[in-house]
């Protein structure tokens, strides 16, 4: 799609050329309904998911590269400079970025689907060198951002944290793909915990409780988390997740618990920080979106305590399973789509605004409607699903995915209203402008030959 | 010449000045997202505000001109083509809301 204000935004500017974020949103789209479609075909491998290639670690990468990286990509080149008023300098890295991480999350992901090694290997290239060039272009940007204001510390704090535990994700991936292959690692178990913690709690965990700091008082219209508080948050985060690592790295348990319950007291200050967020902001009503935070919220609770008793040995056989699904499906997913119903008409009116435009009003470029039917069926989803892996069953998978995928094609198509109605102010703006400057260049021409 | 007045702070202790009968506010200082833009919300939506305000930036705040639109306010800039970092001054009026919102 051709965005006609692009003009206007450059690398000077803190908005990017609208095509910069929103590929990275499309193809978040994309890969939100591949993955519900997988969960709703083949709800068998889901149910007793054991490891391995297959429609599951498919459905899964999805979620993990296709949705929540792929997003966190889209809003941090675009969010951070708005919110901070730091700009990127360059905009052909952010694009290139995509270049590699989008066909390559393509490649990975039909890679596991069909157990085919070789698409892994290529796949998995492209998305470490996207995420590679995203790690050095935000790294900048966080460490320009502390230099500039105390008062972001503890944000870039989150940020940097998160940077470090995806390029841990990144080193332990490739190992388990070539594990798939030759089976020379000795504690296989091990180190897909460890890369699924780093990459789920570490990178996406870090930066949801990092943007959350930003974004939930601009969403509220409030003052914003004091910093000691925000501080705290990320203190007991860090050491959370450094002991759970640890713990599961040297094989001591009672040490992964400690880090469970270090995040629960992470999660407590956080949510009451965010809780008196929304209780004080000028805008009361935020609509489904906040119910979708808020029960991402609960999802990560929920996904901590499966994991302490995981930890303990005392959640069963299909405790991790239940675990990984409670907070990837459960907080992230849930967390993410929430932010993103706001995200997404907002950056769009700001599209338009800067170009000169008027955009349409906030409640029918983001219509409820649409949005609580989304809603409604993801909570869906999410309650089917887990009742199918935590059963062993099928059939409740396959119901819960199906609800998962009308969830993401109306999720979708409000999506895609928003864009078309932001691309047709632009373009109204651009021939208001273009009519202002032909009749100023035939005023010129007459005044001219007079 | 700014004067300080009796009004109430707005997003907490930011101080609004009063130039030539306007409401005035510097938010220069202020970077903490998003303390610039809820001070200026703040302001606009009380009674005794008048029709219009002026406020000082450090930068372009792009994501206060939808709050604007919505709450059926213009702005205009100077200098007129501030973008990104470096200081304006944005004079905002208020105008007349568009049909579709009321």
């Amino acid at each position: 799609m051709n965005f006609p204000g692009s003009i206007l935004m450059g690398a000077q500017s803190q908005l990017l050329d609208p095509t910069i974020p929103y590929r990275y949103f499309a193809a978040a789209l994309f890969f939100h309904i591949l993955l519900w479609a997988l969960i709703a075909a083949f709800p068998g491998d889901i149910a007793s998911f054991a490891g391995g290639p297959g429609p599951a670690l498919a459905a899964l990468h999805s979620l993990t590269l296709g949705v929540l990286a792929m997003t966190a990509m889209g809003v941090s080149f675009q969010m951070l400079p708005v919110a901070t008023g730091i700009s990127l300098h360059c905009t052909t890295a952010p694009r290139a970025a995509s270049w590699f991480f989008i066909p390559g999350t393509v490649g990975l992901v039909w890679g596991m689907a069909v157990g085919e090694h070789m698409a892994m290997a290529v796949g998995g290239l492209g998305v470490a060198l996207g995420l590679a060039i995203y790690m050095v272009l935000v790294a900048g940007l966080l460490w320009r951002i502390l230099r500039r204001a105390v008062t972001f510390e503890p944000l870039s704090g989150f940020g940097l944290a998160a940077l470090a535990a995806l390029a841990a994700a990144l080193a332990l991936g490739p190992v388990l793909i070539i594990d798939g292959g030759h089976g020379f690692l000795h504690d296989r178990a091990g180190i897909i915990a460890l890369h699924f913690v780093a990459a789920g709690f570490g990178f996406m965990g870090m930066l949801a409780l990092g943007f959350s700091h930003i974004l939930v008082p601009l969403f509220a219209l409030s003052e914003g988390v004091p910093v000691g508080e925000t501080r705290t948050v990320f203190a007991l985060a860090l050491f959370a997740l450094v002991v759970a690592l640890a713990g599961i790295f040297l094989g001591i348990p009672l040490l992964t618990a400690a880090g469970a319950l270090a995040g629960l007291l992470g999660l407590a200050v956080h949510f009451r920080g965010m809780r008196r967020c929304l209780a004080t902001g000028m805008r009361r009503k935020l609509g489904i979106s906040v119910l979708l935070m808020r029960a991402g919220w609960f999802f990560l609770a929920l996904s901590l305590m499966l994991g302490l008793a995981t930890a303990l040995d005392l959640a069963g056989a299909q405790g991790f399973a239940l675990f990984v699904f409670a907070a990837l499906f459960g907080w992230l997913l849930t967390f993410l789509l929430g932010v993103l119903q706001r995200v997404l008409p907002f950056l769009g009116a700001m599209n338009a605004t800067s170009a000169g435009a008027t955009p349409p009003l906030m409640s029918e470029l983001a219509p409820e409607g649409p949005r609580r039917a989304h809603a409604l069926c993801h909570v869906l989803a999410l309650l089917l699903v887990a009742a199918g892996i935590a059963l062993e069953a099928p059939l409740p998978v396959r119901l819960g995915g199906l609800a998962g995928l009308l969830g993401a094609l109306i999720y979708t198509a409000f999506a895609l209203r928003v864009l078309w109605l932001i691309r047709g102010c632009l373009l109204a703006a651009k021939k208001t402008t273009d009519k202002a400057g032909e009749i100023s260049e035939i005023s010129q021409t007459t005044e001219t030959n007079g | 010449m700014h004067e300080t007045t009796k009004h109430k702070p707005v997003a907490g202790d930011v101080p609004v000045l009063w130039e030539a009968g306007v409401p005035c506010l510097d938010l220069r200082d202020i970077h903490t997202p998003p303390k610039p833009l809820v001070a200026i919300l703040e302001l606009l939506e009380r009674n005794h505000t008048g029709d219009t305000v002026r406020v000082l930036m450090a930068r372009d705040p792009v994501n206060l001109y939808p709050e604007l639109v919505e709450r059926g306010w213009s702005w205009t800039k100077e200098p007129p083509d501030a973008a990104g970092e470096g200081e304006l001054c944005l004079t905002l009026t208020r105008a007349q809301l568009p049909e579709s919102g009321s």
